[in-house]
């Protein structure tokens, strides 16, 4: 923490663009009691900060936060210590908020969070108020012989419907429109986390509609430009309706859980199916692409 | 890229002159949307490089009831779907202006750059040839207008001669009773080449077919006239069965490619279902 | 000549500057201009991640030639804030969280502030045409997630 109160959070997360720094900082701003917008990330390179795994296991929020909720209540305690000592009261008799330490009930009696660290540093044996956290999430890899384990300390969920219109004549298909529900545990960000879920779903009809890496015998890559890598562009997506379900989890920080993965994970699945309903037949290997599906449909008329 | 000498020629003149000093190893630029590609990916390597669009007077549109319309070959794709003639007598072609590629590529792209790429999946290629338009043509020896089909000589490749350049397209006015329309089948709504190109202008008169253009594109080496299929229509009454049958000439007629966008038969498949849309849209 | 002197005016400034013809415009606004706003991706005109303003209309910067920008006027996303200040679209990407890793996000929002909306200085903000994900063809969105593009 700085001198005027404001905080540098170095994680090993690294932002990808899901939005775990903003997530970190509402998270130190939450137990610290300093604004979002005088929390300072600090992320991506081990020459100033620790050396992380990687953004992938949808665990930032999960895994990472949690390291930074225990090292901002660390540094929480040590203001409150350094603020109880100076005004001879016990730690647990002050509160937090908004940028003031101050008496509980004695709302009065109070210092700002920048003048509580400055109070810690220039005295005799002065200290900065600083903390690290690190946090092994509780698992257990399966046993080599039972196979039993639990591998993960928390499980998402989710679902998804998808409607869809089938062209016969073409095999054209045309979604309609994606509702996607995710079970995140506590929301620390809404708003970030429906974008989460519009992005995985772009990401889940690229890869039933559009998106294929085609190799010629050789393995090389023949569709290497993105007029035949097929990305769905902003005309193609459909409406994406995000519900956000929230069972507190028991152990996530703040009950919070991952999103990222979960985002795509049932998007082709429920189009195939959608697909057998409107047109009832089967297409299961992605891309759907119109031929695929014009060629089923021709393969049915033609009968057994 | 590779390095190369640059022109900004001010007359068509001068462009011409540069073509037939340089040769093949010189390359015309209009918008760039294809040839930048081709030049990155070092397909394409000329030592010379003739910027078409600092020559004045390539990229006007006019437009006059008795005369037609002249478009010169440097108009962009945005200067079409500006154009209040274009929308008004040309609907087709502005349909096919609509859906090439996005806001930037329009904003560069010319359609004289779109026809002479040649491609044989190239958008504006069928409404040009339903209207009937005609290719204007200059080079070392007299300006020649020539008709659209023949501008085309195989996939990617025109019937230009050394030192020729298409300076622009005439189109007649077409009959206020005709209709027509381009369907362009692709994956995306936007961004995309076509898997199948279909253009139409149909006139028809007490449900009969009087006047009736079809044209192709992506399903052989050039874009394509189905002339059997519109031989076919003409006289014939207006009905499911004609125009069904019309398609199946118009499958006859095409032959295409399996490639990494499509197989042969899926391209059969979209001719035969969307002349016969084409054609219906067009009544 | 296998180089060319050139002057364009970008966000206001004229630069004059000497270039190999190949160079592109891209190549221009990052490397010699430091404008990294804009960004490279497909470098083939194919995901807008380049676009800039080019005499009041959208260009993929990876396709033009630098010479062919000569006495052109140019804006580049760095040209639509003031300091401290952000346009009123890239205001509503941010409250609509349209950023995530924003590295798209400049061409996007070029694209959408020229596109089909009126330019000029009278600073228009396009928010209103900005129609959900419907307005923006000839911009490649590359979402989050785990995966990187």
């Amino acid at each position: 923490m700085n001198d005027d109160g404001s905080v540098n959070l170095a994680t090993s997360c690294t932002e990808i663009g899901s939005g775990s720094n903003t997530v970190f900082a509402q998270m130190t701003s939450e137990v610290l009691g300093v604004e979002p917008e005088k929390i300072h990330v600090v992320f991506g390179d081990t020459e100033n900060c620790p050396m992380g795994w990687g953004s992938r296991a949808s665990r930032n929020t999960a895994v990472g936060g949690m390291a930074v909720k225990l090292a901002a209540e660390d540094a929480r305690n040590q203001l409150l210590n350094v603020v109880a000592e100076k005004m001879e009261i016990h730690p647990n008799d002050l509160e937090i908020r908004k940028g003031r330490i101050y008496v509980k009930g004695t709302p009065s009696r109070a210092v700002t969070i920048a003048e509580a660290v400055r109070l810690n540093r220039y005295r005799k044996n002065g200290q900065a108020i600083m903390a690290t956290a690190h946090w092994d999430a509780p698992s257990e890899l399966a046993d080599k012989v039972t196979g039993r384990g639990n591998f993960s300390f928390a499980f998402s969920f989710g679902a998804k419907a998808i409607e869809v219109e089938v062209d016969a004549r073409t095999g054209k298909v045309e979604i309609v429109q994606v509702v996607a529900a995710q079970d995140v545990g506590l929301a620390i960000n809404p708003l970030g986390i429906k974008c989460q879920i519009e992005g995985g779903v772009h990401m889940g009809l690229g890869y039933a509609l559009t998106e294929e890496i085609m190799l010629d015998p050789t393995g090389r890559m023949v569709n290497d430009h993105l007029v035949d890598y097929k990305i769905l562009t902003p005309l193609d997506m459909p409406p994406v309706e995000s519900i956000i379900v929230e069972p507190i989890d028991p152990i996530g920080p703040f009950g919070a859980k991952g999103v990222g993965e979960m985002a795509t994970i049932g998007t082709p699945e429920a189009i195939s199916a959608a697909i057998h309903d409107a047109a009832r037949v089967w297409v299961k290997d992605p891309p759907f692409t119109p031929e695929k599906v014009w060629a089923a449909l021709q393969k049915k008329e033609e009968g057994p | 890229m590779e390095n190369f000498e640059y022109f900004e020629p001010k007359t068509v003149q001068e462009a011409v002159g540069l073509l037939v000093k340089y040769k093949r190893a010189a390359k015309l630029l209009a918008g760039g949307t294809d040839l930048m590609l081709g030049m990155k990916e070092g397909f394409v390597q000329p030592r010379y490089l003739i910027n078409l669009k600092t020559i004045k007077g390539l990229d006007k549109i006019a437009y006059s009831k008795k005369g037609g319309i002249s478009i010169g070959s440097l108009t962009t794709w945005t200067a079409i779907l500006s154009s209040g003639a274009i929308l008004e007598h040309y609907p087709i072609l502005r349909e096919a202006a609509s859906l090439i590629g996005g806001y930037q590529i329009r904003n560069r792209g010319t359609i004289g750059g779109n026809i002479c790429h040649a491609s044989p999946s190239a958008d504006s290629a069928p409404a040009l040839m339903v209207y009937g338009a005609q290719c204007v043509v200059s080079g070392p020896r007299r300006e020649r207008v020539i008709p659209i089909e023949e501008i085309f000589s195989g996939a990617q490749k025109t019937s230009l001669k050394p030192g020729e350049i298409l300076t622009g397209f005439r189109i007649p006015t077409p009959d206020p009773k005709s209709k027509g329309c381009y369907l362009k089948f692709s994956p995306r709504k936007a961004m995309d080449l076509p898997i199948v190109g279909v253009g139409a202008l149909v006139r028809t008169s007490n449900g009969t077919f009087e006047e009736v253009k079809i044209a192709l594109g992506a399903v052989a080496p050039t874009p394509i006239r189905a002339r059997k299929a519109e031989r076919f229509l003409v006289g014939k009454p207006v009905s499911d069965p004609s125009i069904r049958q019309a398609a199946e000439e118009a499958v006859n007629e095409s032959r295409p490619i399996t490639d990494l966008r499509a197989s042969r038969e899926y391209r059969l498949g979209l001719v035969r279902e969307l002349t016969g849309q084409a054609i219906t849209q067009s009544l | 000549m296998k180089t060319s002197k050139i002057r364009i005016k970008v966000n206001g400034e004229w630069h004059e500057l000497t270039v190999p013809n190949q160079k592109t415009l891209l190549e221009v606004i990052r490397g010699d201009l430091l404008l990294t706003g804009t960004k490279r991706i497909c470098d083939t005109g194919e995901c807008g991640s380049c676009t800039v303003i080019m005499d009041g209309k959208a260009v993929n910067s990876c396709i033009v030639l630098a010479v062919e920008a000569n006495g052109k006027e140019i804006n580049t996303i760095e040209g639509l804030s003031q300091i401290g200040k952000l346009h009123p679209i890239q205001e509503e990407f941010v409250a609509k969280g349209a950023i995530q890793c924003g590295f798209c996000t400049p061409g996007m929002i070029r694209n959408d502030y020229d596109g089909q909306s009126p330019t000029g200085a009278s600073g228009l903000p396009a928010a209103s045409t900005l129609q959900g994900s419907g307005s923006l063809p000839g911009s490649m969105r590359t979402s989050p997630g785990p995966r990187s593009w």
